[in-house]
């Protein structure tokens, strides 16, 4: 597929979520067992936009992919000067389940290429609404195909 | 200072002004005034001194029904900017400390709802959400409004089973209960106002549901779902049960 900005992810590519560790599902030992809903909640100043990175922007099996792109997402926030923490993850969705999920509240979500200079994967999931609970653990629960910490990620 | 230090109840500390010496003298606290304007790890013992004796005090010399004014002063906590004890373009590190020293200072007050353990291991939960490493830029600390919604919900419920916790990005605190494959999550916002959200499986298939309300009526609202399930570690609850 030719990877043109403002175009629409295929549906049977996926798309990386950065999850700071205050969103991770913990219980009460502080054991990780999921992903908050939270982690898919767009700010407020985001005007409903959520930013991912695409996983098949870049070659490669699955490993190589993930490899990659967590180490641009890396290197993106160094240069605005922020960190990733140890404990952080990153969730990886179905860009298909995805819009299907969000589908039921009938938003007409859209997951879209954006790429900027230092974030080339860079993409947006567009009209996801921030208040509704039931769809955002839906995202996170269901929405999922895997959960990998920063941490073991080289 | 004194393990059985007794400060009176009107005393009350206003972290937004200077503390003098001669104050934090009689909370025991006197060893750590220089602290408090310092980046320092005396900021963290005269918070812990401060917290200490408040905790004295409820435990040695306060009435009984002033569980009920307490309780009721969680109603009008604090503004935030009294809680805060920190100078113009404080470090994150700061801003950190100061929001979960502030939380703790804000449980003291509810301390005999809690089992030491239980108020433990929430500090401990507190402290790894502010972890300086992990913090995500922009991200706002836990607000104390915020927080004391989370306390009244707790001292209502009265969960045998602590909940994980979370933060959203605005600084409300998240809690989370989990059993095999079923959670209920619930946000605690200002002013006393609460929003949840459940899932149960049944046969392998998820059914999802969602509420706002203000915290007083927030056990009414979870009633149709079987809170046991969620808040006890009682056998057989699980997917699909009971």
């Amino acid at each position: 597929m030719k990877k043109v900005p403002g175009k629409d992810l295929p549906d049977s590519d996926h798309v990386v979520r950065h999850v700071p560790w205050g969103r991770l599902l913990r219980d009460e030992d502080d054991n990780v067992v999921g992903v908050l809903g939270e982690a898919f909640a767009p700010r407020p100043a985001d005007n409903s936009a959520l930013s991912v990175n695409w996983l098949e922007f870049y070659d490669g099996d699955w490993k190589t992919r993930l490899d990659t792109t967590v180490n641009a997402f890396r290197a993106n926030r160094k240069l605005d000067g922020k960190k990733v923490g140890l404990q952080s993850a990153f969730a990886i969705g179905n860009v298909a389940k995805i819009k299907s999920i969000c589908g039921v509240s009938s938003r007409g979500v859209r997951i879209v290429f954006a790429p900027s200079r230092n974030n080339p994967s860079h993409s947006v999931i567009r009209n996801i609404p921030p208040d509704d609970m039931t769809l955002l653990d839906t995202l996170a629960t269901e929405g999922l195909v895997a959960l990998v910490r920063n941490s073991d990620i080289p | 200072m004194p393990a059985n230090a007794v400060v009176p109840y009107s005393k009350k500390i206003d972290f937004a002004a200077p503390v003098a010496g001669h104050e934090l003298q009689s909370l025991g606290a006197g060893d750590f005034l220089t602290g408090l304007n310092d980046r320092s790890l005396d900021r963290e013992c005269a918070y812990s001194s401060i917290a200490s004796s408040m905790f004295s005090s409820v435990a040695f010399g306060e009435e009984t029904n002033s569980i009920e004014r307490r309780i009721a002063a969680l109603k009008s906590p604090p503004a935030p900017s009294s809680l805060t004890y920190f100078v113009q373009d404080a470090s994150i590190e700061d801003r950190l400390f100061d929001a979960t020293a502030a939380a703790k200072i804000l449980t003291s007050q509810v301390a005999m709802h809690l089992e030491s353990e239980w108020r433990q291991k929430l500090f401990r939960q507190l402290d790894s959400l502010h972890d300086p490493e992990e913090w995500e830029s922009g991200d706002l600390p836990l607000q104390q409004s915020s927080f004391a919604t989370f306390l009244k919900a707790i001292c209502q419920i009265k969960p045998k089973k602590r909940p994980g916790l979370g933060l959203s990005s605005g600084g409300h605190l998240i809690a989370a209960w989990i059993t095999k494959r079923d959670r209920l999550t619930i946000e605690f916002l200002p002013s006393d106002g609460v929003r949840w959200a459940l899932s149960k499986h049944h046969d392998d298939e998820a059914e999802r549901f969602a509420g706002q309300t203000k915290v007083a009526r927030l056990v009414e609202s979870l009633a149709p779902y079987q809170p046991e399930f969620w808040f006890s570690y009682e056998k057989g609850t699980g997917e699909g049960s009971p």
